[in-house]
Parts: structure tokens; sequence; C-alpha cells
């Protein structure tokens, strides 16, 4: 046997004396039909060629109903509560670019490829996507250094999943071709983050084609669903059919505008939340919980309110919303709120636990507290007979805090008597 | 009774005292001690004299004029010798100096690694200097691992995680692989056979990434004794080696006893399980309260050993939960309770396999037990060394198996204590191995024309995974095309990554553990019983295609025992000569194997309770093998007589093998032809176990006739009168009058 009829039987444990009919590499005879049928530039660089895609929408473009440009009317204080950050307050998307990333996988380290990058940026009101695309793995560096260049002219970058996905991968990429990275020291807003805060309760999934579909009336046609994406390029590399891979060039600059879609849409939310086109149902807690951080208690309280009778965050939202009053030494709403808690099941034991330290420490009516205490111990019995599991360390816990309660209930009650005496 | 009075018993007490074979005492070693160099840093000084370090051994002061040579070294050091110093104090000595610079620290397992950067943070901290060790497993928590990238000085972690967590993802690890001084290789005589040829392709990887990076490490090994450890790291590691092999420690008093299980039928030359003999040992100290260690062969062996000592101590102080097994396939925090109960003298017994051998840290116990020879003299040394770590007496006792090996070491004590036979082999070169590693390296970085790997130029193997659409071939380098992640479809530890996972159906289902897929035939083929933590288990199902295997708790008195039917072709041929009448050969053979069926087997007594068929496919195995053909008219002996005679000299030869190898037993294996379709000759395969060969083959055939004659040797001095498990085989298996037939084929080969 030879080496190769070896390594065959070796590795695939066949013989199918495969052999290889794939078109050589180095021909460059398909580039005039990729040209034409990607509407694709070859561009020079010092170091190679690489390909480029460019598109502009103009100013009036709508995508998802929303006009692109209209990202330059959200206010600096909307986009702190995107991004749940106020550095992100001068952010400007006039020097900012949206950029996603096709790969040869999902499983990164350093054989994973991005060999279509696409960026979107404005120049004045027009929206431009310019697409590198890598038509075989020598024409990354040319690549790389093309994207160096452009992002020279921009300070922010917003992508979706380019945290933990697309600015690793790209980064390795520079690293592996010894080219200076670009990308460490931009500005990142991603939207993936800003999602998830905001829709996670309300969507099965944040997911860029989730959103698409829930929340932006997006419809895609003609799209290649992203699993499929390495595969097909692959197939590319050996056959040099640029057909196949048109959908990529689609998919990726669908990706890019639904990005400019969505923050529109996330500062509408933030901007006018009970506007019924903006808002819905869950959406109110996660609202509250971001205004909360963003010490915006008002707007906070509001949205909380508006949670409370929606189902699957309603334990939340009223947990959350009595935190804040008491964190706001608004004692009476939030004792009001407890109550209601207490009368109505949601969160009960807590409820309790917090009425009790009302009364116990603010209040200093030890009656009271005791009694509530006292409501919650039965209540956490009540609930062992019922779950059939230890609750030992709760037990434990309203025991030794009834206990403190009379223990003060008696001190005070002596020095009553005392002060009465005098 | 304390230890003393128990050894006294031992050689006192007729029924134990006949069965002693060899009785070493290994007197108390004075220490060769060497001061501070200069060039040590007064730092790490002053905190090696607070932690009561005030001279250097011998050999650690040599391993520190090496590397600061800067020499790649191989220490050779016996259990407790200090030699975690001897990487130690290059690595501290230089990061002193040097804020930027970085090591790694590989060791064998995951518990080892554990063990070892607490010891190291020990004088870390007593420096308090901001020197960060870290260990990087499978363990460490995600939200940690940025930090252990950017700042860790010392990486601790293990061949597996190298070949997973990081080489493939060497971008983030920019600082480390940039400045990378040493790497520290422990335990590097666990790294032969398959796992030894696997780590060493990840080196000619990480060797690559260095490249990359710029950097160009000195490596720093620690090996037990064996025959070759210098040429071992060589192999392992691809760099011209430094051997300090001059051990200046001092060691406590050892008592060494070979106790061999008296003869129970002479004519079929058997004898008293050793198993029964560990146990009846390893009571007489338990049950004195003498912490022990008893070691056993197998994994079922250790559940039947544990089984047995449970019984016995229940209603004894500590009762059943004062014996436990270790071993591999019972879980990670399983297995920590086990170590921290031995520490604390909570647990007074441990049954263990191998798994123990190694440095994790369990304490100093009096007592070591070997139950069946280890397969390996650097592991008897190692398990005997479980016993008294520091200067206090201790005894270790090898019980003999009736194997011939055990017996051949039983009776030779000199290839005990005397120079090793035994060496680590790899083949970093088998292809199956090589080209898995090919893949792992151009989804790291691509390969450029013509550049070598492992000092080969491997353009073949490229353009094969070009054509297998795996790398693409452009601009002159080789580059990745597919989706999958490489690394993570080749284990290390095994020569496939298909593991059979071990589920438990006896209430709802529970993963309770995994057989790797060369074994699962054996073990858990349907209605086998499988035995796990002391607990049988029958197999109801085995799903083969999809890897699974469905118990259910059972309670009864056997255990099972596979029979295997193969088949060899041979492919090629690599080497051939002719000696004296015989022909060797090495070279590639495709081997075919088919379980059949299995024994059940009674506890205590071993009778055979039963068969059952086993209804599993074929598995065939490309792999090398040493073979040696014989004249038909050898010896004047008919064919049947001939066949009598070969059986029972592959059996022995293949069951002796492993003293030279530093294998498992069952990691060669041999099979007879009376008219071989190859050479047309009467002829004896010996085959490497593993798919591509690791070096076994290649070995024999080089060892002439030293095989030959230490298996006539075995024949000659066997007491038994017509082939016994201990020479030929019983004659049952061989056939009456194998052992003449044996003898007179190795007559009529051998000039001597």
């Amino acid at each position: 046997m030879n080496l190769s009829e070896k390594l065959r039987t070796f590795i695939s444990g066949k013989h199918t004396g495969n052999i290889n009919t794939d078109g050589h590499a180095e021909d460059k005879d398909h580039y005039p039909v990729m040209e034409k049928i990607l509407e694709a530039t070859m561009v020079n660089t010092p170091l190679g060629e690489h390909f480029v895609v460019e598109k502009t929408y103009k100013s009036c473009y709508m995508h998802g109903e929303i006009k692109l440009d209209s990202v330059f009317n959200i206010s600096p204080e909307i986009l702190k509560l995107i991004a749940k950050n106020s550095v992100f307050e001068s952010l400007d998307f006039s020097r900012a670019v949206f950029i996603d990333t096709e790969t040869t996988g999902l499983a990164g380290g350093t054989g994973t490829l991005a060999f279509l990058i696409g960026v979107g940026f404005f120049e004045g009101n027009d929206f431009k996507i310019t697409q590198y695309f890598i038509s075989d793995y020598d024409e990354e560096a040319a690549a790389l250094y093309s994207l160096s260049g452009l992002l020279k002219n921009f300070d922010s970058m917003v992508s979706f999943n380019g945290k933990s996905f697309d600015i690793p991968l790209l980064s390795t990429r520079y690293m592996l071709n010894r080219i200076e990275n670009p990308l460490e020291k931009t500005f990142h807003l991603d939207l993936l983050a800003c999602a998830r805060r905001l829709y996670r309760e309300r969507l099965e999934s944040v997911s860029l084609s989730s959103l698409e579909t829930n929340l932006l009336s997006l419809e895609r046609e003609g799209d290649i669903p992203g699993y499929e994406i390495p595969s097909v390029y692959f197939k590319f590399l050996r056959d040099k059919n640029p057909y196949p891979i048109k959908p990529i060039f689609y998919h990726n600059r669908m990706d890019i505008l639904s990005m400019v879609t969505l923050t529109v849409n996330m500062a509408k939310s933030f901007k006018a939340p009970f506007d019924s086109r903006n808002c819905a149902n869950q959406d109110y807690y996660c609202l509250g919980r971001v205004f909360e951080d963003m010490r915006m208690f008002e707007q906070s309280i509001k949205c909380y309110q508006k949670a409370l009778n929606v189902s699957g965050v309603r334990k939340r939202s009223y947990t959350q919303l009595s935190l804040l009053y008491k964190r706001l030494d608004h004692w009476q709403e939030a004792e009001s709120l407890w109550i209601d808690m207490a009368k109505s099941n949601i969160n009960t034991i807590f409820a309790l636990v917090e009425l009790a330290k009302y009364y116990e420490h603010k209040l200093k009516d030890y009656d009271k507290a005791a009694q509530i205490t006292q409501k919650a111990l039965e209540t956490v019995y009540k609930k062992r007979t019922l779950v059939g599991y230890s609750l030992k360390d709760e037990i434990a816990e309203l025991k030794k805090r009834l206990e403190r309660i009379k223990r003060k209930r008696e001190k005070h009650q002596s020095q009553s008597i005392i002060e009465e005496a005098y | 009774m304390n230890l003393e009075q128990i050894m006294d018993m031992l050689k006192t007490q007729e029924r134990l005292a006949k069965n002693i074979t060899h009785w070493a005492v290994i007197p108390e070693k004075p220490g060769e001690y060497e001061a501070f160099p200069e060039y040590l840093s007064p730092k790490l000084i002053s905190a090696l004299k607070k932690k009561g370090i005030h001279r250097l051994y011998s050999h650690q002061r040599r391993a520190l004029d090496e590397v600061m040579a800067n020499n790649d070294i191989t220490v050779v050091t016996p259990t407790a010798s200090g030699k975690s110093l001897c990487y130690n104090l290059p690595v501290l000595n230089a990061i002193l100096a040097d804020k930027n610079a970085r090591a790694i620290y590989l060791f064998p397992t995951k518990a080892l690694s554990q063990d070892q950067v607490s010891e190291l943070m020990d004088i870390v901290d007593e420096m308090e200097e901001d020197i960060k060790t870290f260990t990087y497993d499978g363990d460490t928590p995600v939200n940690a691992r940025v930090a252990i990238r950017k700042d860790g000085h010392i990486v601790v972690t293990n061949p597996d995680m190298l070949h997973t967590g990081i080489l493939p993802h060497h971008t983030k690890w920019m600082k480390l692989f940039t400045n990378l001084k040493y790497i520290v290789i422990d335990e590097i005589h666990i790294y032969r056979g398959i796992f030894g040829s696997h780590t060493a392709n990840l080196l000619r990887r990480l060797h690559r990434i260095c490249k990359f990076y710029g950097s160009n490490p000195i490596f720093i090994c620690c090996s037990a004794t064996i025959a070759n450890p210098r040429e071992l790291s060589e192999k392992i590691t691809q760099k011209p080696m430094v051997l300090i092999d001059q051990n200046g420690a001092p060691a406590g008093e050892k008592n060494i006893i070979f106790y061999n299980p008296p003869v129970v039928n002479r004519q079929l030359g058997i004898r008293r399980s050793s198993l029964l003999e560990a146990k009846t040992i390893a009571l007489g100290f338990l049950k004195n309260r003498v912490q022990t260690i008893t070691f056993a062969r197998s994994r079922l062996a250790v559940e039947v050993m544990l089984t047995y000592l449970q019984e016995e101590m229940k209603n004894l102080h500590g009762g059943r939960n004062s014996i436990r097994g270790y071993r591999g396939g019972y879980l990670p925090k399983e297995r920590r309770a086990i170590e921290k109960g031995l520490r604390e003298g909570k647990i007074l017994g441990v049954v263990s396999t191998n798994a123990l051998e190694l440095g994790i840290d369990i304490g100093n116990l009096d007592v070591s037990i070997i139950t069946g020879y280890p397969g390996s003299v650097a592991s008897t040394w190692q398990q005997a060394g479980r016993a008294g770590r520091r200067s206090s007496v201790s005894a270790s006792i090898l019980v003999a198996s009736s194997s011939p090996l055990d017996q051949f070491i039983i009776n030779h004590p000199e290839y005990f204590f005397e120079a090793s036979p035994e060496h680590g082999l790899i083949n970093p070169d088998n292809l199956y191995i090589l080209v898995s590693h090919i893949k792992c390296a151009a989804f790291e970085l691509p390969f450029s024309d013509g550049e070598i790997f492992g000092g080969e130029n491997i353009d073949e193997i490229l353009a094969f995974l070009e054509g297998e659409r795996i790398l693409r071939h452009v601009g002159g380098r080789w580059h990745w095309m597919a989706e999958s992640f490489p690394a993570e479809e080749i284990s290390l530890r095994s020569a496939s990554m298909e593991n059979f996972v071990i589920t438990d159906i006896t209430e709802g289902a529970k993963v309770i553990g995994e057989v790797d897929r060369s074994s699962a035939p054996m073990l858990i083929h349907e209605e086998a019983i499988y035995i796990h933590a002391g607990q049988q288990y029958q197999v109801e199902k085995l799903d083969y295609e999809e890897k699974k295997a469905y118990v259910r708790k059972v309670d009864v008195d056997y255990y099972t025992d596979a029979n295997f039917a193969v088949e060899i072709k041979v492919l090629d041929v690599f080497r051939q000569k002719a000696d004296n009448n015989q022909q060797n050969y090495m070279g590639e053979v495709m081997v075919t194997s088919l379980a059949t069926m299995f024994k059940k087997i009674k506890f205590f007594t071993h009778e055979n309770l039963g068969f059952g068929p086993i209804h599993l496919p074929p598995e065939e195995m490309h792999t090398t093998a040493y073979w040696l053909s014989i004249p038909e008219n050898t010896g004047d002996l008919s064919r049947d007589e001939i066949e009598s005679g070969l059986l029972g000299l592959c059996n022995v030869m293949v069951n002796i093998a492993p003293l030279y190898l530093m294998c498992d037993p069952r990691d060669v294996r041999g099979v007879v032809q009376i008219k071989s379709p190859f050479t047309q000759k009467p002829t004896i395969y010996i085959y490497d176990n593993f798919p591509g060969g690791v070096g076994f083959s290649e070995k024999l055939y080089d060892m002439e006739d030293q095989l030959l004659k230490a298996a006539r040797q075995v024949i000659m001095e066997c007491d038994c009168e017509d082939g016994c498990p201990s020479c030929v085989g019983p004659y049952e298996e061989v056939g009456h009058g194998s052992k003449t037939f044996a003898l007179k084929i190795i007559k009529g080969v051998l000039s001597d």
C-alpha cells in the first residue's frame, strides 16, 4: 500500500479512490463571472486582491417600516438606556459602523474564517453597506487590510452578538495575519445584549430572525438559513460557482439593515413605552428594570405598575416594585403592595417578611411585626406540608426573627411601664 | 499490633512465611546536599528557608544549573525525592527576574495538577510576590479564564486541555505563547503508548505555535525510573535532553516483600488466587487499624477486592465505609472525597487501580499491597512508594498472580531491583495519530508548502486531506476548510474518541460511567455483569450504534468474562531478517476480532457457572506487528505438535513482552498460524493492540533472541507438569505436551 491508500483506509475506512476533481485553486478564470453575478469589484491592496460589494440605500429607504436615517433622531438619553450605560450617550451614528460577519463555522478557535465581512455606515443620510469578500483563503489579508482602512474613518461599532462572536473572531484573524487589530480601541454597542434586556420576557428567542418576525414586521425573501452558510461557501471554494453564494450576501446585508431598524425600535420602546406600537406585556417588567438601573425611578415605577398584571412577570414585578418603593422610602406604597401580595398569594413569604421588617424597624410596632412573622411561619409550615420537602433554613430564620421581635416587644413594654411610672 | 509486629508475624507465621520468595530491606539512605546557587533569587532562598529548606538535594541543584545553562533536562526521581523543586525553582527564579516570563506545567491528570498548584502557591505566598499560578482545565470557571489567559504566570494544565482548550485558541493566549520560557512535563514516563504518541504530536503543534509567536521554551521533564528516560523525553519533546538521574534525597527504611501464593494444583500449576491472598494479607493490617492501600490491576479486580474487604470489615469499627474503592470511571467529586478521607485518616483502607499510583496527595500510608504485578517495574515502585513517603519504616507487598509475567518477576527479583529493563515506547508517526494532529495543527495555523511536522515533510498527507475536502491548498498554504473543531473529535487517551456511556435504569436513568470502545465488547456486552463502586449491574441492553449501555442493579454471585476469536492478515512488510532457522518480520497487519461468548465465573471459587453468546459486529484494526516464522520440520514435530508448541510459546512471549515494552499485558496480543498465508510457514504474530501501532512491534523485532530466551527460562523454570497459566497456558487451551514442544521449537531456532 502506498501512503495515500493507507491514509484512505486509516481515515475513512474505505477505498474510494477519491480523485480530487476540484477546480485548481489558483485559477482566476471565474473572476469576471463573479464580478457580474455578485456585482462585485476586485480591489487591489498592498497585501493582495479581494472582492468588494457595495450597496447604497437612499435616505428614504424603509426597512421594516422604519426609515434608516431615523437613527439620527435617537437622543443621547435614549442611547444611554439602550446600552444601559451612560458612556454611550456620546455614540454618534455618523461615526459608527454596523458590522456583521459570515463565517466558516460557529465553533470559534483559530480555524474559523470570516469570509464575508459586511460593514454598514451612513454617508450623509444615505446608508451604505460595503461587503468585503474573501473568495479564497489567500485573499484574507487583503480584505482585513481594506477593513482596517475603512474603520479609520469611524470610532464606534454596532453589532448583534459581536462581543462574543464576530469581534473576537476578527481579532484572531488580524493576529494570524500579523496585521494591527483596528477593532480593539473602538466603542462597541452589542445589540444582542440590549435586545435581550428588553424583549427576553416576551419573546421566546431574541435571535435576530425572531426579532425581525415578532418585532420588526420583516420578512426575508430568498434568504439562506445561517447554518447552511459554511457548507455553501466550502462548495463555492471548490467549484467557484457564484450563484449559490448570492443569498449569503443578501443575508449579510439584511442582518445589517435589521440592526439599524432594531436600534430605532428599541429607541421607541424607551422613548414612548406606553405607546402600544412600541411595547407590550412582559416588556414593561424589562423596561422597569432598565429604568431602575439607570436611576429613572419615576418611569421605572410606571412600567412596573403596568407589568403587575402581566402573567409570567407578575411576581417579579410586584417584588421588584415593592423593593423599589422601599429603596425610595415610599413606605406606604410599599406596605400596601406587600399586603396585596400576601392577600393574593404572590411571593407571600417574601411579602410577609418585608412587612415584618417594616413594622419592626420602621414603625417599631412589635405586635404587628410579631403577628405578621407568625403568619409567615404558618405559611411556611403549610408550604412544607404541601410540597413535602424540608424548609429548615427558612423556618429557622423566621423563628429567630420572631424571637427577636418578642424580646424587643418585652423590652419596649417594660420601658413604657417605667416611663408611665414616672 | 503495630506495623513492625505485623511484619514479624509475616516472617514467623508458617502459612504466610513459606510463600515469601524475597524480602528486601532497603536501608535508610542519607541525603546528598548542595548549597543554594548564587544566581538563585534571595527572595526565593528566604522563602525556602521559611519552609525549612536550607540546602538542596544534589539532583535539585544540578537541575537548576542545567536549566540555567539553557539545557532541556529530564530528571529521574523516585517518589518523595523533592522533584517538584527541580522545576519550581528554575521557573520561579526566572519569573522573579522577569515578570513577563511564562511557564506551562503539564500533568497527566487533573487531580495531579490541583495538588501541584497548592504546593507552588505555598512558596509564592511565602515570597509575597505577585506570581500567579492557575489551574486551567475542564473545571476552570468560564469567568476565570480570561484572567488566566492574560495574567497567569504559570498555567497548570493537562495534555487534554492543551489539546482542546489552549492550542486551538492560541490567539487568546498570545501573552503566554509570546513569553513562554519553560514547559514542565511531570511523570513523563506516563506518556507512552497511545497517550505518549498523541502527546508528542501535541508538542509538535505547540512548537509551531511558539515559533509563530517567536518563543522557544526550555523543557523540564520528570520521569520515574525506566530504561530509556532520555530517549522517551527526547521523542516526546523533540529536543535533546540532559539526563539527571543521581538522586540525592534521603529515604526511610523500606521493606519490599515478594509473595507468591501457594500452588493449589501442582499438576495444573494453579496457584491460590492473588486476589484472595492479598485480601488475607490486607485484612491482617486493616483489622489492626494500619492504614493500607491495596492496588489491583483492573477495574474489575478493584471492585471484587472492595466487595471482599467491605464484607469482612462491616462489623468492625468504621464498618464498610472505612474501606473505599478508587478508579477511573468514578466521578471527580467522589474521588476528591476519597482523597480527603485518606489524608484525614477517616478512611482506613483504599482499593485502587493504578489511578492512585501517581502523586495525588493522599498522605502517608503505612502499607501498600500490590495485587498482581502492575505490569511495569516503574509502576510497582510507584505503588510501593505510596507507603511511607516520608522517613518512617514502611512495607510494600507484591502478591504475584499465576500469570507468566508475575511468576517471572517474583522468581527473578534481580529484574526488579537492578537496572530497569523497561522501555517507554511511543510512535509519534503512527499514521492514525499523526494525521489527527495534522488536522488540528492546520486548524491552528495553516501549513506552508514544504513545512515539516515532527521532522518530516508531510505534503502527501496534506494533499490527501485536501482530497478529503478537509484542507484547502491555495497561495502556497494549506487552510482548514471544515466547520468542525478537530481537536474535539480526537481523544489523547485512546485510539478512538468513541466512549460508551453506561446508564443505570434501575430507577429512572442515571449515567454512572463510561467505557472506551475497545473495552466495550469485553465489559458491557448484553448480560455482562458490570461492577461500579462495588455495586453489580447487569447489562440489559447495549445500543451499539448509539454507544449506550443500559444496566440494572443486580445481586449475583458471579462475574463475567468474554472470549474473542481473532484473525490476522499481513498488509505490508517494513523490515525482515533471517536468523538461524527463523525469519523475523515487522510490518502492518489487519486484525479482525470478534467477541464470541462470555463465561460466568463464580466469586471466591472462580468456577465456571455457564456460558452465553455475544452478538456484536467484528472489530477491524490496522496495526503493526512483529512476526516470527519457523521451518515446518522444526524439532521433527508433527503438525499438531508444532501448533501446540507455537500456541504455548506465543502465550509466553506475549505475557512477558510487557517487561521490556512497559505496556499493559493487553496492549500486545498474539496470534498463531500453523501455515501462514503470508510466510507459508508456522508463524507467531505479536501485534500492537492499537490502530496504527505505537512502537511495540518494532521494539520486539529489535530485541533479537532476547524474548525467546526469556520465554525459554519461564517454561523451563515452571514447576507444572504439562502446561499451566503461568507458562504456556493450561493444556485445555494449548493441548497436551505444549511445554515440551515449545522448548523444542526454541531449541530448533536458537543456536546457543
